[in-house]
């Protein structure tokens, strides 16, 4: 065999590389899944959901008189101090499609979506600090060194390409405060990963040649090492010599792979209309396109949510950049039929006061804004096996607590997977004495009442 | 139902409630079920009297004397639908009264004899040194560590392999002590004397060098998660460098790991302590800080707190203790009390951030304890800088101020003039005023002063006078404080060391104790592990019930009761190296891969692809590029723009070290928590954001790319490339080929591999691809990128 054949023959004989490190011995998933890809929308910063999704008309008789005692009381925020007033929303709500969902006018293209959509409503997190909420709704806990959902999806199901790594990340904005740790591997091998496409330089870290250097002559280089490299395993056997062939031999790959996938022109016009022509739009075409070439796990974070003032100006803004192209995400999909077989869902690592908050966190006055609330907020979904058109529990009505169905982030974590055809109690890596897992110790609740 | 009360009383009348005879049968039938041996919902179990006794979550379940204080009793009476035990039915009231009496009566539950025998986990008992165990090839053994290991593979019908090949062994003894490739003429002369005088000689020189300490200080750092960012959204700096340079002295000058652990923990309860005693309590201040504006300092600082507990049992004790924060530990005995306990020796510094002031909002200020190094540095000269340059900067705005606006210096309507805008404004307006330029000059002088003796910062520990009160807290939730506890050990455990004070100090002596099965254990086991990629309890991280069992549990007690009687890590690691365990070839049979394909009978050596900063610097230092200076502030070797971009209040700017400064040993390059070094994160460096036992080896196409394209590894294969033409004891191109692969594989190529590699010269001769990536920078790439590079065989 001459090298050249070499290349493409290793990488069939060794197969795929993203492959799950769960134990053999299972096989996996563990039921028919409802969903093949993953894409989560995270918008970072924590958007309002009293001023988007969750209708607090009883809020308009409250507006601007102090807050009742038992939403403050012993109760410490981010920002508000002492007696703070309620605030009605700005924006007006209206009933939409044929489930008669309410939605808020900030929201005028996603407003059409909602028969597909299922608001869970009673979300609570323990944190009201952005990196260790963000922590928490990715890994599970609000601290540093472990794995996140995508990482851990890759470790049960690995990846259905075997050109692409399972779990890929897109940031647009500012990097969400608790940064990379977000798409960390954590305890798990560093295989499981989430690899950021970035929007500038490289689309992956070190994807590029050195600058100047020819295809032809990156392509020999690969063939030189696997060559040497099958000389160390032909006199030592180590099978981690024929690993890293294969793995030379999809980093290669990669590097046509990568750019030809973030390459959008060879998108038609009319779709790329769909999402808008900003980059988070970008971010939501690329999602599908990587949904359709079978990566499990797409994660998008858009930042600057943090509306802590004169939210009736700047909401609408950040809305008007993800509006449109969420919304064209979810028609593209299902004009391909594939929201069926995607799930998607947008969070944000907490939600915000029905009590405005006039200071900053200078001390200076300002327009009112809302503050992190821990104790509800709405997550949605959409596609992959959800009923559309349905919401789960209810906050009170000054949408501060949680009136039924409280709803853990394992709940949400466990939905996914179940969604994923894993079983939530099944998937998991023993560490530091315990059998670890997405979900944590607790037992947690699927979501039945919003599948279809 | 008078009658039953009757009945109850003329019971009572006759003697006391029997445990065993009346109670226990009712917990059996209606409560273990669910709150036993197999299940212990909420934590509760009742099988034993150590569990139902231990307050699971921090409340009383039985207090004796008092049914109305016991929850338990509480459980069975209360009217509340959503509360009653069992929740299937109350139980018959006759019942009810017996618990209450026998709970009235003091609830005595006779102690099983067996309970804490058959409890007590391997890792617990105390360690001795076993006899060495009989072997029947008694020529093999080099030292007791073979014996231990021979025994085993003796009986599981297996043999040692050979001696690894002189240059294996050398390579792989460089690169295990040192993290270093030995250098050619090193291997040819140790392959002329490959005796086992001669490999202790290196051996020795080895742990003597000052690699020894840089290379063994990576593991120490990611448990002790040093780095150089707080972590979390603000993730801003702060270079504790004088703490990662006494870690490497420390190594270096072999320190007992007594004192590495009793300096660490508590240096500055030491008498006189001095200023390296207390730089080493940094150990405990590398904890993560959060600085987002709006965060609830007094959870942060709890936070920190019980990360310190949490590390002191992973790191110290080999134990899940952080499981005990919410509840009893599940398999080991630690109790919820027991971990309160610690934190209480923890738990006496002062908070290290709080929120502004008033006009200050709810932004984070930092206000840890820091030591500040004045030594070869004035700070005299610091502070009356720092004022020269507060009233010139004064004087400057003042003047700019005054050209900008006229005589009065002040405008109505524009806010005063900041710093950074009168620069602008002189730069563009001014540029030829002599007396602004004069006092530029002035502030610029001042300046340079004050960064030749700005001090050096560490944070480290300092007790406050008054210690706090520490209190279970229930769910690990800092604003639900249950019972008061005190700076005690569990009881399980071996006694404080009479005369241990009751803080940092004592439970450090307490930790360093003759008596602790734990320490050594842990160490010992992962030292093992840094040698044979695996330890020899594979959990590295857990030594308790859910870890896995030592395969050699003998040799771990003999290995950590001889470590313990002398305490020098650099005698153990020679120990483990001077073992004829560790110089068997790695490369083996059919028959061993298949029938033990972990190695769990060490009847081979086990093939280790380097750690992601050893690869670096291996690769400098083939490259000729490695720069061998020590200490100081952390450097910034090339990394992808972007990498930084993290929100908030900080600096993102990364300019890239220049000088030697961007070749230097990778334990020196800057650890940013939410973006660390990326070529590290991508051969599984951990981010150190948390206390990290092991790191996984994996094997992927990131790793691929980045040996392939880091601008570090383009810039190596340069000069590496240009090491090799230039160099002269080569002739032919045969030659250099052959230099070049001994340097970077530390053995000759054999035919196969000088074909392919003369086949490549010949090709890239032919192709001429230009000056930059001529054909000795090809053979060079792909030198640094063949696996048998990247491993330790």
């Amino acid at each position: 065999m001459n090298r050249r054949s070499f290349l493409k023959a290793s990488a069939a004989s060794v197969g795929s590389s993203f492959l799950p490190s769960i134990l053999s011995g299972q096989s996996l998933p563990h039921f028919a899944p409802k969903a093949k890809s993953v894409i989560f929308l995270h918008m970072v910063g924590a958007p309002s959901q009293l001023d988007l999704f969750d209708y607090k008309p009883e809020l308009n008789k409250w507006n601007g008189k102090d807050a009742p005692e038992e939403l403050y009381k012993g109760k410490k925020f981010a920002f508000i101090t002492g007696v703070p007033k309620m605030m009605a929303s700005p924006f007006k709500f209206q009933q939409h499609g044929e489930s008669g969902q309410w939605m808020s006018e900030a929201l005028p293209n996603l407003s059409k979506c909602v028969d597909d959509m299922a608001f869970i409503r009673t979300v609570h997190t323990k944190e009201f600090n952005h990196a260790p909420a963000q922590l928490a709704l990715h890994t599970g806990l609000n601290r540093q060194g472990n794995p996140s959902m995508g990482s851990w999806m890759s470790h049960g199901l690995g990846s259905n390409n075997k050109n692409l790594p399972p779990y890929v990340v897109m940031v647009s904005g500012g990097v969400p405060g608790a940064g990379a740790q977000l798409w960390n591997n954590g305890f798990l091998p560093s295989v499981h990963q989430g690899v950021e496409f970035r929007s500038s330089g490289d689309p992956v870290l070190f994807l590029s040649d050195p600058k100047g250097m020819g295809r032809q002559h990156r392509r020999d280089i690969v063939s030189d090492i696997n060559a040497l490299n099958r000389e160390s395993y032909r006199k030592t056997k180590d099978a981690e010599a024929l690993t890293r062939i294969s793995q030379y031999n999809l980093a290669y790959r990669m590097q046509d792979s990568v750019p030809e996938l973030t390459n959008l022109k060879s998108e038609p016009e009319h779709i790329r209309k769909m999402y808008g022509d900003n980059l988070f739009g970008k971010h939501c075409l690329q999602a599908r396109r990587l949904a359709e070439k079978g990566v499990r796990f797409i994660e998008l974070f858009n930042s600057s949510w943090d509306h802590h003032g004169s939210i009736e100006n700047s909401l609408p803004k950040k809305c008007k950049e993800v509006d449109q192209a969420i919304a064209g995400l979810l028609m593209d999909l299902k004009q391909r039929g594939m929201l069926e077989e995607t799930l998607v869902v947008w969070a944000a690592e907490f939600g915000r006061t029905p009590m405005l908050q006039g200071v900053s966190g200078d001390g200076k006055k300002q327009k009112p804004g809302r503050d992190h609330h821990k104790d509800a907020f709405t997550i949605w979904m959409a596609g992959g096996g959800i009923k559309g058109g349905t919401s789960y529990g209810q906050t009170d009505d000054m949408g501060y607590y949680i009136a039924d169905k409280p709803t853990e982030i394992r709940d949400v974590h466990a939905t996914v997977m179940h969604q994923l055809g894993l079983n939530y109690r099944d998937v998991s890596y023993k560490y530091m004495g315990l059998d670890q897992r997405l979900t944590g110790v607790e037992e947690a609740h699927i979501l039945h009442d919003i599948l279809a | 139902m008078r009658y039953i009360l009757f009945l109850f009383l003329s019971y009572s009348t006759y003697g006391a409630v029997d445990f065993e005879k009346d109670i226990k049968p009712i917990f059996e039938a209606k409560c273990t079920k669910c709150h036993g041996a197999k299940k212990d919902k909420g934590g509760l179990a009742l099988h034993s009297r150590r569990h139902a006794f231990s307050d699971p979550n921090g409340e009383v379940i039985l207090a004796p004397g008092k049914p109305e204080d016991s929850l338990l009793y509480r459980k069975l009476v209360t009217e509340d639908e959503d509360e009653y035990m069992p929740p299937k039915g109350p139980l018959a009231k006759e019942q009810i009264e017996l618990i209450k009496q026998w709970i009235s009566e003091g609830a005595h539950w006779p102690e099983d004899e067996n309970e804490h025998k058959t409890e007590l986990n391997w890792s617990l008992k105390p360690t001795k040194k076993n006899s060495l165990p009989k072997v029947s090839d008694q020529s093999w053994p080099a030292n007791e560590i073979d014996y231990f290991i021979l025994n085993k593979m003796e009986k599981a019908g297996f043999k040692p392999e050979e001696s690894a090949d002189p240059e294996t062994l050398i390579r792989r003894v460089y690169l295990d002590l040192t993290g270093q490739f030995p250098s050619i003429t090193e291997i040819e002369s140790f392959k002329k004397n490959p005796s086992v005088n001669n490999f202790e000689k290196t051996v020795d020189r080895l742990l003597k060098s000052t690699d020894f300490g840089e290379h063994w200080a990576t593991h120490w750092l990611d448990l002790a998660r040093f780095a150089h960012s707080d972590g979390y959204q603000r993730d801003g700096f702060k270079d504790v460098y004088p703490y990662r340079d006494w870690v490497i002295k420390a190594l270096n000058n072999d320190k007992t790991y007594d004192q590495f652990v009793i300096e660490q923990l508590a240096g500055d309860l030491l008498p006189n302590p001095s200023k390296d005693q207390l730089i080493a309590t940094c150990f405990n201040r590398n904890t993560t800080v959060n600085m987002e504006a709006g965060t609830d300092v007094k959870h942060d600082r709890v936070k920190q707190v019980m990360e310190r507990v949490d590390v002191m049992g992973t790191v110290f004790l080999g134990s899940s203790l952080g499981c005990a924060q919410c509840h009893n530990h599940k398999y080991d005995p630690y109790s919820i009390k027991d971990y309160y306990s610690f934190m209480s020796f923890f738990n006496n510094t002062n908070i290290e951030t709080r929120m502004g002031n008033k006009g200050k909002g709810r932004t984070i200020f930092y206000v840890g304890e820091d030591l500040k190094d004045f030594s070869g540095k004035s700070s005299e000269l610091y502070q009356k800088s720092l004022k020269e340059k507060s009233a010139l900067e004064k004087k400057y705005i003042a003047k700019v101020s005054k050209l900008e606006n006229g005589e009065k210096g002040k405008s109505k309507k524009k806010k005063p003039l900041k710093m950074k805008a009168c620069e602008k404004i002189h730069r563009e307006k001014y540029k030829k005023n002599p007396e602004l330029n004069g006092m530029m000059a002035e502030l610029k002088k001042a300046k340079q002063v004050i960064s030749r003796n700005a001090p050096v910062v560490t944070r480290v520990m300092k007790e406050m006078a008054q210690p706090r009160d520490t209190h279970i807290l229930l769910r690990g939730e800092h604003t639900n404080p249950g019972k008061k506890v005190s700076a005690t050990v569990p009881e399980f455990l071996h006694d404080m060391p009479k005369g241990a004070p009751s803080n940092r100090l004592g439970l450090a002596q307490w930790l360093v104790d003759q008596e602790n099965p734990l320490l050594a254990r842990a160490v010992v086991n992962r030292w093992w592990a840094e040698f044979f990629g695996r330890g020899l309890s594979v959990t590295l991280e857990d030594l308790g019930k859910q870890g896995e069992a030592p395969t050699h549990p003998e040799l771990l007690d003999w290995l950590a009761a001889d470590f313990k009687s002398h305490w020098s890590r650099k005698t153990l690691l020679k120990k483990i190296v001077m073992s004829k365990t560790y110089q068997q070839a790695s490369i083996t049979s059919q028959d061993k891969l298949v029938n033990d394909p972990s190695n769990d009978n060490y009847s081979r050596a086990t093939p280790l692809r380097l750690k992601g900063e050893t690869i670096r610097d291996v690769v400098l230092q083939v490259s000729g590029l490695l720069s061998k200076k020590m200490y100081g502030p952390a450097v910034k070797p090339p990394q992808p723009t972007g990498v930084w971009r993290v929100i908030g209040r900080v600096d993102n700017t990364y300019e890239v070290s220049s000088g030697e400064d961007r070749y230097r040993k990778g334990v020196y390059t800057i650890w940013r928590r939410s973006a660390h070094y990326p070529s590290f994160a991508n051969f599984d460096a951990p981010d150190r954001g948390a206390c990290a036992v092991r790191r996984t080896r994996s094997n992927t196409p990131m790793q691929a790319l980045t040996l392939m394209n880091d601008e570090v590894y383009v810039e190596a294969a340069q000069a590496f490339a240009k090491r090799i033409q230039n160099y002269s004891q080569a002739k032919t191109n045969v030659e250099k080929i052959r230099y070049a692969f001994m340097l970077s594989t530390s053995r000759e190529p054999d035919a196969r591999e000088m074909r392919i590699l003369q086949d490549i010269l010949e090709r890239e001769q032919k192709e001429n691809r230009g000056k930059k990536y001529d054909k000795w920078f090809t053979v060079a790439t792909v030198l640094i990128n063949m696996h048998d590079t990247i491993t330790r065989r």
